[in-house]
C-alpha cells in the first residue's frame, strides 16, 4: 500500500517493525507519524484475526489422539519384530526375544531409580553371536550424586531387571554418565 | 499456542536420546509437544479437508525412521516441521494441481477487486471476529504455496525468520520477502473488516 | 538348508490350532501374534484366523512349527517362552509328529 503522501519522508520504519508492535500502544514516532498511522489501520484487521486464529482451537485437533495413536500401535508392533536374539535352545528348539523387550528392561531398570535420567542404550551382540550380550547405557545424573555409586546401581538394578523378567544372561553392563542436572 | 508443557533443553535431550536408542514412549512424548502445531501448519498447506489427517501420520512415521538423522535436540521442532513441510508438497504433487498453488500474487487482483465488494458492509456482531478468522484462513489458502508456508511459520507458529529459513531452506532474506508480500495481500484482502 | 513353502498340509489347521490354544493357557501368555505381511498392511487388514498363528514347515531335518508371542510384564519370558513351546510340541506329539523331528521356534515379541 502506498503511504499518504503527507506523511513525513523522515520516516524510516519498516513494515515488520510496525508489524511487531502492534499489539503495544502506538509509541512516540507513532503518534507524531502519518505513515505509521496509516500503515497500522491498514494491519489492525489482519493482526487481529491472525491472533484469533493463532489462539483459537481447530476443529480436527479432536483427531490427534486418534492418529498418534493409530501411528504408535503401528511403530510399536514394527519395531517388536525388529531385531531378535537368541534366549536359549532347548532341547525342543530355539527360544529368542524382540531387542524391543530387552530395550524395554533397561528402561524400565533405570526408570526405577531416583537421581537419574537415561539416555541412549543399546545391545551389543556377543562377537561370535553365541555368548552372551552386552549392554551400554549412557545417563544424566542429578548433581551432588556420586558418579562412582550411581554407574554400579544401575549395573545391578539392570542385571536384577533382566534376571527377573528375561533370564536371559548378559555379557558387560557399560554405563556412562555423561550429564548433570540440577 | 497452548499444549503440554514443553520440556527444557535437559529433558528434551534425555527424550531424543531414549527415542534415538528406540524407545518408542519418548518419541510418543516428543510428538505430543509438537502435534497440534504440525496439525496446524499441514491444515494450512493442504486445501482438501481430511488430507492433513493422512498427511501428519506420514510425518509421524518418517519422524521415527528418520529420528537418526537429528543431531541436535534443540533443533527437533525445526526438524519436525521440515519433514512436514515435506510430506505435504508430496501430498499436493500426487493430487490434480489447484491453480491456486503455482500462481502469483498478482493472480489475485480480481479476488481483492471481488472481496472490495464487502467495504459496503458493516459487520457489528460478536460473530465478527470468527467471520475474519475464516476469511484470513480462506485468504492465506489463496496464497502462493510459497508465501502460505513462511506466513503461517511465522504468524501462526511465531517460529523465527532464522527457523523458517531452515524448514523452507531458502535464505532469510527470500523468507522475509514472502512474507512481506503474504502480509501485504493479506492485509489489502483483510481492508474490509476494518 | 532348503526350505519348502508353507504347506498347509502337513498340518492341518485344526491342529494347529489346538497347538495355539495350547499357547494361550500357558501362564504368562498375553497374546499370539500371526506371522507379518507388512506391519502397516496388517492395519489395514481385517484379522488372521487363530490357527496362522503356527506358521509350519517343511526342511530337510524335519517339521519346523514357529510361533511368536507376548508376555505378562512381570513373567520371565524364558521360562514361558519354555513352557509354551513344550505346549505346541505336546500338541504335534499328540497327533503323530515326532518330537525328535520336530523343532518349534517361539520368539518372545
Amino acid at each position: 500500500m502506498t503511504p499518504s503522501t503527507d506523511a513525513p519522508h523522515s520516516c524510516t520504519r519498516s513494515e515488520d517493525e510496525l508489524w511487531a508492535s502492534l499489539g503495544s500502544p502506538p509509541d512516540a514516532h507513532e503518534l507524531q507519524c502519518l505513515t505509521c498511522q496509516e500503515q497500522r489501520r491498514r494491519l489492525a484487521p489482519l493482526a487481529q484475526a491472525a491472533q484469533e486464529w493463532k489462539t483459537g482451537t481447530d476443529p480436527e485437533e479432536s483427531l490427534l489422539e486418534g492418529i498418534l495413536g493409530r501411528v504408535m500401535h503401528g511403530i510399536r508392533t514394527e519395531i517388536r519384530r525388529g531385531t531378535l536374539f537368541t534366549l536359549t535352545v532347548t532341547p525342543l528348539g530355539p527360544l529368542r526375544i524382540s531387542s524391543y523387550l530387552l530395550l524395554e528392561a533397561i528402561r524400565d531398570a533405570v526408570d526405577s531409580i531416583e537421581h537419574v535420567e537415561l539416555r541412549t542404550h543399546k545391545i551389543i551382540p556377543h562377537a561370535d553371536d553365541a555368548g552372551p550380550i552386552s549392554l551400554a547405557v549412557s545417563l544424566a545424573m542429578q548433581a551432588g550424586q556420586d558418579g562412582t555409586e550411581v554407574a554400579e546401581e544401575t549395573r545391578r538394578t539392570i542385571a536384577a531387571r533382566f534376571a527377573e523378567r528375561i533370564g536371559m544372561p548378559i555379557g558387560t553392563i557399560n554405563v556412562t554418565v555423561e550429564d548433570v542436572f540440577q | 499456542m497452548s499444549g503440554p508443557e514443553k520440556p527444557d533443553q535437559q529433558q528434551l535431550g534425555n527424550l531424543v536420546a531414549r527415542a534415538q536408542s528406540g524407545d518408542p514412549r519418548a518419541f510418543e512424548k516428543i510428538l505430543t509437544y509438537h502435534q497440534r502445531g504440525l496439525l496446524r501448519f499441514c491444515t494450512s498447506m493442504l486445501v482438501v479437508p481430511g488430507d492433513a489427517e493422512d498427511v501428519l501420520q506420514e510425518v509421524y512415521l518418517t519422524a521415527w525412521r528418520q529420528l537418526s538423522t537429528l543431531h541436535a535436540p534443540e533443533a527437533l521442532g525445526t526438524w519436525l516441521y521440515r519433514i512436514a513441510r515435506h510430506r505435504c508438497i508430496d501430498h499436493l504433487r500426487k493430487r490434480t494441481p489447484q491453480p491456486r498453488d503455482l500462481q502469483g500474487p498478482e493472480s489475485l487482483a480480481g479476488d481483492i477487486a471481488a472481496s472490495d465488494d464487502r467495504s459496503g458492509e458493516n459487520p457489528e456482531s460478536n460473530a465478527e471476529t470468527n467471520a475474519a478468522m475464516t476469511d484470513l484462513r480462506r485468504f492465506v489458502h489463496e496464497l502462493p504455496a510459497n508465501q502460505r508456508e513462511c506466513w503461517v511459520l511465522k504468524e501462526i507458529h511465531d517460529l523465527s525468520y532464522a527457523d523458517i529459513s531452515a524448514i523452507v531452506s531458502e535464505p532469510i532474506a527470500t523468507v522475509r520477502g514472502r512474507i512481506s508480500r503474504a502480509r501485504t495481500t493479506l492485509a489489502e484482502r483483510m481492508r474490509p473488516w476494518k | 538348508m532348503t526350505q519348502s513353502p508353507v504347506d498347509l498340509t502337513v498340518i492341518s489347521s485344526e491342529i494347529r490350532c489346538k497347538a495355539v490354544t495350547a499357547v494361550l493357557d500357558v501362564v504368562g501368555v498375553t497374546e499370539v501374534h500371526p506371522p507379518t505381511r507388512g506391519i502397516w498392511k496388517n492395519m489395514l487388514l481385517s484379522s488372521t484366523e487363530p490357527h496362522e498363528a503356527l506358521l509350519v514347515h517343511r526342511t530337510a531335518r524335519g517339521l519346523v512349527a514357529e510361533l511368536d508371542l507376548s508376555v505378562h510384564d512381570d513373567s520371565n519370558a524364558v521360562a514361558v517362552a519354555a513352557q509354551a513351546q513344550k505346549a505346541v510340541s505336546r500338541v504335534l506329539a499328540a497327533h503323530g509328529h515326532r518330537v525328535q523331528d520336530t523343532t518349534v521356534k517361539i520368539t518372545v515379541l
